[in-house]
This record gives C-alpha cells, structure tokens and sequence, in this order.
C-alpha cells in the first residue's frame, strides 16, 4: 500500500460532498490591548461543506485572519483570548480539545499557507526538509519515504525538476515558487481542509492566476475543501462556491458566490462592488466607502456599518441587526435592517 | 590576514615608543625613564648603549619594525643587509620567531608561551569557553521562551547584575569570601598546591580542580551574562518570524519548533561573539591571571609591561591580535555552516 493512501488514524471518515465539514458558531476572538479590549472576531458564524471553497472577504482589519488563526488555535494567547462560541470540525470541538489533539489535527487534517511565502519558510532548512517534517510526524514515514514524498508532492504542484529543487534553500526560490512549495507542504498529508490566508497577495498578478489554478485543480483532484481568506473579489468570483463577507469582526453577508456578485443586498457588499475599478467607466472617479473601519476597540452600537452606511436609521443604532435569510436564493443570509431601500443602491 | 597582521604590529610597536619608560633605563634599575644618571656616570652610559646596540634599540623605527616583523634579524648577529656579521641571519614573526627576552638572553620567549598556554591559559580557556555556552545558551532559551514571567525577570535582573560587576573586584572578591581571610574553602593563589609533586594522579587532579575553581568563574560570569542576553534576544526576535507559525501551523510540538526552527535561527548573532571571546581567552585573561597569580599568558604580558621588556610585550600581543583574526575568520565560517543564504566563494 502507498504511504500516500495511508488513513488520516483519528476520524476515518470522509464526508459526502455537500455535508458539513467545519463550522463556526458565535466565534468570538478577542485581544488585551492597552486601550482595553479588541474584538476582533466577534460573534462569526459560517460553515464549510465538504469539497467546496468557502471565500471569506473584507477589509484589512475585519477579522477574516483571525478567524482562520483560531481554527488551527494558532492565536498567541496573550494577548488574545477566546471569549466563547464553538468551532466544530467532524462535530469535534477545535477550542476545548487539548494542545496535543489539536497538533494531531494542525497540517495533518487542516492545514494552511500563508500571505507571505518570503517569510513563511524557513531559511535556514531546505524545502524538501520542511515538507518532509510533516509527513514524518503525521504518518510515521521514515527518511527515505518522506524524501520521495517531497519530491512527489513538488512536482504535484508544478515545480519543475522536482529532484533537485528537493535540496535547495528557500532564497533559491522565487517568491512564486516558494508559494508551490507552501502550498506543497500544506498538502502533504492530504488534508481535508485547506485554510489559504490571502495566498496570492503577496505575488505578481500572472502568478497569482497560477497559484489559484493550482489550487482549484488540487481541491478538485483529492476532493479537500478551501476555505479562501482574501480582500480580493477577483480572487473570490474566480475560486468560490460560497462567499461569507465580513465587517468589524462579524459576517454581515453570506451566500453562494452567483448570489453575492449577481444580487449583493448588504450595502457594505454593494459598496465594496461599486469601488471595484473595472465595473467603473474610464474617467469617472472610483466611488468609495465613506468613512473608516471602525477601532475594534469601540465598535459603535447596534450595526457596526451604521457610521459609514447611507441608509443608517435610528434603529440601526439601537438593535444589532442579525443575519437572516433574504430572498429567493436557498442559503442566502444578509445582516441589515433595510433590505428594501438597499435593492435601490 | 597578513597585511592586517602587519598594520596590528606596527601600531603596538608605535605604541610602545611612544609610552613612556624604555627598557634600557629599566635594567639600570633607572625606572620609567627619567634621564637622570647617577654616580657611577660614563659607565653606566657606556652599558646603556652596549644593550641598545645588542638589542637593536638604537636602530631607527622602521629597522625596529623589520626586525619584529620580520623575516630578518636586525640585531649585530643578524642578517648583512642590516650591517649584521651574518650568524644568525632571519628573525621577528615572520620567520615564525619572537626571539628570545629582553633581560634574559637564554629564555625563548615562544618556547615560554607555549609552556604558558599549555600548562594555564589554554586549560583555564576552553573550560570558560565551554561553561559560558553551556550556560548561557539553555538561560537564554529558557527565558526567551518565558518572556514577561517573573521567572524572566529574576534571570534578567541577575544577569544584569552579573554584567555590570568589573571582573578585578569580583576576583578581589572571590578571594576574599573564599580565601583564608574569610571562609577557608579554596586556594586562591596558582593552579596547583606546592607539595603537588607528590599527590597520586587523581589527588592532583582534584588539587587542580580546586584550583581552578575560582578563576573560571570569575571568567565565565560576565561573558555568561552577555551571551544569554545576546541568546534571549535572538530567540524572541526568531520566535516571532512567520516560519515559527507555519511550524505550529504543521502540528509541530514545542520541543522541535524552539530546538530545530528558532535555535538555528538565533545562535547566528551569538557565533559573531566568539571572534570577541577567542582572543580574550587565548590572550590570557590579564587581570584574572595577576590576580590568582596563574602563570598563564596573560601573566607573561603583565611581567613584559612591568620591565618593559618589547620582545615580550611584542610576543603577547601580536598573539592576541592573531587570535582575533582567528576568532573573525571561524565565526565567518561558522555562518555559513549554520545560513545557507551565506556562501564565501
């Protein structure tokens, strides 16, 4: 039998297309401050079916990070804290298992690659070390096996001369390369869940297209979910099945990607498509968001768009809207008070 | 290296004459210099100029300079070039000599060296060199892992304290507490008790043991406290670069991401402090050898300063600027053993 095949030892069960892989209940995240304390992730709801990419967009600052951070319980505590909610992955619940559980599931079952594929390599041991490292902790392989496996897993992700690139040092890489091979040790145990914390920001824009081919074409062969952190709607529309658009740490709109970019009701996903450059005609000013993402330290109250919202009421200020379902589309939960006057946005 | 040895010896010799005191004076008991000529008059003037004749003193600087340097001998026996009568034409350091004393023609100063090196300095050295990394790496590790505890506060303020102690008064100190004027405990003076001669081989070797003792301690402690301060700052600053979170990121346990992913990181600016350690213990540690009376290296160059021996003088310190240059080119090597992203070619 092939290493590769090998089960996954903890829960030898693999969902069904469609049935729910991970999900996010009242995820709350929050950090000690000086100035008191940052909600940063503040009551996140969204699940990941099996198989599918869920896309996760907002603004620097919106607590897309953080919530993929907490999953893996990779938060550094203190300063940051968790002040409730549930995140279930296979009905286990990733924030009360123990550390040593929680390093059995980390890059063996979920696993996740970072912004900056310059940084998020170590420099000082080659690359096919750090894809073996994985493979030779999870799944017991020896030297020789995880050596062959390294080579296998770069040349899955299109590196060419897998062989010899195996031995060579992060430097040696460019920064496109050097996400493959990010990408190479994330998936080296065939993980069931991919976490991409804005993956393609940090490279050129052909490479970017690269990568998240590479990236799709990879979920679709071993059938793993995505879940795609980004502030990029390009990135989104392109590798999606889901979207769940955040804003001050809560998720204010989520919905099957045709629905979001075909009938966006939140005005602050409307907003975020009217700035989008390429829906504007040339010569015209880009319209934006008026205003600033509010400090995670004072988050106004009642909706937290409410300051930078054209249809803000007296109400919006008093009662949190929650999300709700909205309209024809099965699945499809907006958070606002004025629904109706957003359709005209 | 050689050019820089060169420029090293030209300015301790330039050094030299512009001190006050000369050796002449000194052996007619005449002291620092001071010119005057007493009783016995034309005599003793004729004895001065016999000795700077001998000893090539009456030559000018550059003569001086060649005869150190090398590879003639500039004195009345050495090379015809220097108006010598031949016998014993080579000399200085690059002939691989440091002649013989000043005061005592039949003494080599390099056999007395290595005598020196071998029997206190190198032992007492390697000892301190071990213990301070043996040390200092494990409480800089320790504490940078525990930053912010009172447990890295303690160890901080201590090592602070460790610091700022000058090493005469510490070895004052020692002496004192240790000694016979306070707790009788150990041996302050030599490596080795006077009826040594005549213990078994293992009794010696606890004589020397005890002997010992103090001298290191006193050597070990102030480079102890630098280097683990040097050790905590490097780990802390490496324990936060993203590759320590790509290796949580991949289920690693706490043991392999400090010990594999953030030491090889951070012992880089520690090894740049080595070039700085070498030479200081190779060179004989000055005052710790005055001070427990050691005959060491260290020693030998006090004995050179105090008569104003240059051949000595010269020997000794030309030894410690070689063993910096040493000390720069392992620390380079070093480097690159440890960060591939460095190559000499």
């Amino acid at each position: 039998m092939s290493t590769e095949t090998q089960s996954k030892g903890s829960s030898g069960a693999e969902e069904k297309s469609g049935e729910v892989l991970l999900q996010v209940k009242d995820l709350r995240t929050h950090f000690r401050g000086d100035e008191g304390i940052a909600k940063a992730v503040d009551g996140v709801n969204y699940s990941v079916l099996a198989g599918e990419t869920l896309g996760i967009v907002g603004e620097s600052g919106c607590g897309k990070s953080v919530t993929a951070l907490s999953i893996l319980g990779l938060v550094p505590m203190p300063p940051g804290f968790n002040a409730g909610g549930e995140i279930l992955f296979r009905g286990e619940n990733l924030l009360e298992v123990d550390e040593r559980r929680l390093r059995e599931i980390r890059g063996n079952d979920i696993s996740m690659i970072f912004q900056e594929p310059m940084t998020a390599l170590n420099p000082v041991f080659t690359v096919g070390n750090q894809i073996m490292e994985t493979v030779m902790l999870h799944q017991g392989m020896d030297k020789m096996a995880a050596h062959q496996h390294a080579i296998r897993m770069l040349e899955k992700v299109g590196i060419p001369s897998p062989e010899q690139r195996v031995d060579e040092y992060p430097h040696q890489l460019s920064g496109g390369m050097r996400q493959r091979v990010m990408i190479a040790m994330a998936m080296a145990c065939s993980p069931s869940l991919l976490i991409a914390d804005e993956p393609t920001t940090a490279l050129d824009v052909t490479i970017q297209a690269q990568v998240l081919e590479l990236i799709s074409e990879l979920q679709k062969r071993e059938g793993m979910s995505v879940l795609l952190i980004t502030h990029d709607l390009g990135v989104v529309a392109q590798t999606a099945d889901h979207v769940a658009v955040m804003y001050a740490g809560k998720v204010v709109e989520y919905g099957s990607v045709e629905t979001i970019f075909g009938k966006p009701c939140h005005p602050y996903t409307i907003g975020l498509f009217h700035s989008l450059p390429d829906l504007a005609p040339p010569g015209v000013r880009l319209s934006t968001i008026e205003g600033i993402v509010p400090s995670a330290f004072r988050f106004p109250s009642g909706c937290r768009f409410r300051t930078r919202c054209p249809l803000a009421s007296d109400r919006c200020a008093e009662i949190e809207p929650t999300l709700e379902r909205f309209g024809d589309q099965a699945g499809h939960t907006v958070a606002c008070h004025h629904l109706e006057e957003a359709e005209k946005l | 290296m050689v050019p820089t040895l060169m420029g090293i010896i030209l300015i301790i010799l330039g050094l030299l004459h512009a001190a006050p005191g000369d050796p002449a004076m000194q052996m007619m008991g005449l002291g620092g210099g001071t010119g005057e000529v007493s009783q016995e008059g034309v005599d003793i003037e004729a004895k001065i100029a016999k000795f700077k004749r001998d000893n090539a003193l009456d030559r000018n600087f550059l003569v001086q300079y060649l005869g150190h340097l090398g590879p003639f001998n500039v004195k009345p026996d050495g090379h015809e070039l220097f108006g010598g009568d031949g016998r014993n034409p080579w000399g200085g350091f690059l002939s691989f000599s440091f002649g013989s004393e000043l005061f005592n023609r039949n003494k080599m100063i390099g056999a007395e060296i290595w005598k020196r090196l071998k029997s206190t300095t190198l032992p007492l050295a390697i000892i301190s060199i071990f213990l301070t990394y043996l040390l200092a790496l494990p409480i800089g590790i320790y504490s940078a892992n525990r930053q912010g505890t009172t447990i890295d506060k303690v160890t901080t303020l201590g090592l602070f304290i460790l610091y700022s102690i000058p090493v005469f008064w510490a070895a004052l100190m020692l002496k004192l507490i240790f000694g016979k004027t306070g707790l009788s405990l150990l041996p302050v003076m030599n490596l080795h008790s006077q009826d040594s001669d005549q213990l078994g081989t293992m009794a010696y070797f606890l004589d020397t043991a005890k002997h010992m003792i103090l001298p290191v301690a006193v050597m070990t402690y102030g480079g102890l406290a630098y280097l683990s301060r040097q050790m905590r700052t490097g780990m802390i600053e490496v324990i936060h670069q993203d590759y320590i979170r790509t290796a949580k990121a991949k289920g690693l346990g706490s043991k392999a991401i400090v010990f594999k992913h953030a030491l090889r990181n951070s012992v880089i600016p520690v090894i740049t402090i080595f070039a700085s350690i070498l030479p200081i213990m190779i060179g004989g540690s000055l005052i710790i050898e005055v001070v427990f009376d050691l005959p060491g290296t260290g020693e030998y160059m006090f004995k050179g300063l105090m008569e104003r021996d240059y051949n000595i003088i010269m020997a000794t310190m030309t030894l410690s600027g070689t063993m910096t240059l040493v000390g720069i080119l392992l620390s380079d090597i070093a480097y690159a053993l440890v960060d591939p992203r460095i190559t000499y070619s």
